[in-house]
């Protein structure tokens, strides 16, 4: 299974520029012998958003998100979008698949501070809800600063997740010296929560510039042994291509049985006892 | 604070080129005073959009140096960009001549908004952005004049300390003499940075890094590099916030520009 990081820079608000870009490169992706393609966060939309968020926001019937999945005959694809619901807007991503939407994970997790001022303009969510897909396995789906947070993998790890779909806008940041830090916090974290959680994690990064904010780009995925397996250029455009093996899920699952040893029972009655003592 | 000079300029060149394709344009304009950060910022722009779209503006005085201007030509020169040499003299002392005074600094600021205001024609004249040159020591200290030097339409190294400038303008080839010239606003006979400010550039970036940058607190500060330096410092910090803002406007309606009226600069460009 090929699996493609498509490390684009949206334009902020474009929608429509944006969504072309989006078929420009899952036509290129499917020549590079792609059978699926992951863009970053509000790919879209672009990042820096602020008051713009209701109006990019997409929701079931409206054209761009019938577009979306008109797309997907020409391959299945991961993407984040503004995701309208009861007047909510959501930072939100969906894997699209044959002309349909078959998941949305809402971002559970939105970064307020420093640069960041999420929850000012979307509606937290809730859940982290694994998906099975007939090629792809059990997929985990986390949006940036939800994957920043150990325990939103944990939780697709009990769930026996195979792929961890990571996609992020993450602006490059702090002196570099052999690169960016914010760039290396990433892969970091990859490197632990593929190998021990014994998962694929693919993780896109976004580039271009919002408002001055350069993105890092530098996207990558780890195997479940935790090897690095793809790792894209830092802070430009690219698309690269992995390869994604049940039999390496087995392989690192029988070299470390992380997920059969785990207890789950004893974490939940300590988060229970933790949150019962105020 | 280290940085790695190759990957800032790299970040820097392709920042340059993205924000000026969005608007649509080819062509930057950097006022060169002969200086390290106008320098530096014109190396950037050159390599960025090539020495046919990067534009130097050189605007001397009667009492700028005589070296600025032949620094600045040389420069000129080597990078092989079109340039025009504007003397401000006569607009300046025309408008002094009605409103004299011996004030430097009004004098100063006077001729930085009137450099500012030959930039803002000649970008209209050749389709051009401003490049801004204000290095993040004097955009911290405020040490710049308001609708003057401090204005621009986009800054490449304004998130750059003074001594980080000079690592990034060293790795970029600015020639010796620049690098080592004492930095100056060159707005009087005499005048530098370091005298007007009462600090050093490597002592005033280490203790804005660890105020600003690293958050240390203000007391730890304080005891390695002396409470009256260190209090000097957050003084002109705070004082000189206004220059980095847009106007303050009184809220009456439910969207207020600046306030709760949010888009990205680069909304829909």
């Amino acid at each position: 299974m090929n699996i493609a990081i498509a490390q684009m820079g949206p334009a902020v608000g474009k929608v429509e520029e944006n969504l072309s870009k989006h078929l420009e490169l899952l036509k290129k992706a499917k020549d590079m012998g792609a059978e699926v393609v992951i863009f970053p966060e509000l790919a879209l939309t672009g990042y820096e958003l602020y008051d713009l968020v209701p109006d990019v926001a997409i929701k079931e019937g409206h054209p761009i998100m019938e577009k979306l999945k008109e797309a997907s005959r020409i391959l299945p694809f991961f993407t984040g979008f503004v995701l309208e619901e009861d007047d909510l807007f959501f930072n939100a991503a969906g894997f699209f698949r044959e002309g349909k939407l078959v998941h949305i994970h809402r971002k559970v997790f939105l970064p307020n501070y420093s640069m960041f001022e999420e929850k000012r303009f979307f509606a937290e969510g809730d859940r982290f809800r694994a998906f099975y897909d007939g090629k792809l396995g059990r997929v985990g789906i986390l949006i940036c600063y939800d994957y920043l947070h150990p325990s939103s993998s944990y939780v697709y790890f009990l769930q026996k997740v195979d792929l961890l779909v990571v996609l992020s806008a993450s602006p490059a940041r702090g002196y570099p010296q052999d690169g960016f830090p914010s760039i290396a916090m990433w892969e970091n974290m990859s490197k632990v929560v593929s190998k021990h959680f014994t998962v694929y994690v693919a993780y896109a990064n976004r580039v271009g510039f919002d408002g001055g904010m350069a993105f890092g780009g530098g996207s990558h995925a780890y195997s479940p042994t935790g090897e690095e397996i793809l790792r894209l250029k830092d802070l430009e455009e690219d698309l690269g291509i992995f390869t994604y093996e049940r039999k390496e899920l087995r392989r690192a699952r029988v070299l470390f049985p992380a997920l059969r040893d785990e207890r789950p029972r004893v974490i939940y009655r300590e988060i229970r006892r933790i949150l019962n003592e105020d | 604070m280290r940085i790695n000079p190759e990957i800032v300029e790299k970040l820097a060149v392709n920042f340059i080129r993205t924000e000026l394709s969005r608007i649509g344009m080819r062509k930057g304009i950097v006022g060169l005073s002969g200086g390290l950060d106008s320098t530096t910022v014109l190396y950037l722009l050159t390599r960025a959009v090539g020495p046919e779209n990067a534009v130097a503006v050189i605007m001397p005085h009667r009492v700028s140096s005589p070296s600025s201007v032949e620094d600045a030509m040389d420069v000129v020169k080597t990078l092989g960009v079109k340039h025009y040499l504007v003397d401000i003299t006569p607009m300046v002392e025309a408008y002094f001549e009605k409103m004299p005074t011996d004030n430097k600094v009004l004098r100063g600021n006077k001729m930085a908004r009137e450099r500012m205001s030959i930039l803002y024609d000649i970008s209209a004249r050749e389709g051009g952005l401003v490049i801004g040159t204000s290095n993040k020591s004097e955009i911290l200290l405020g040490y710049g004049t308001i609708f003057g030097d401090l204005a621009s339409a986009i800054n490449p190294i304004g998130d750059l300390y003074k001594t980080q400038v000079r690592v990034l303008a060293k790795h970029l080839g600015v020639p010796e003499k620049i690098l080592r010239k004492k930095p100056s606003a060159d707005l009087w006979v005499g005048q530098t940075d370091e005298g007007e400010l009462g600090i050093t550039y490597e002592e005033a970036d280490r203790i804005l890094y660890e105020l600003v940058d690293l958050r240390k607190p203000v007391e730890e500060v304080e005891r390695s590099y002396g409470k009256e330096k260190v209090r000097g410092i957050l003084d002109k910090i705070y004082k000189n916030h206004f220059k980095r803002l847009p106007p303050q406007i009184l809220k009456i309606s439910t969207r207020t520009v600046g306030r709760d009226f949010l888009y990205s600069r680069d909304v829909l460009t």
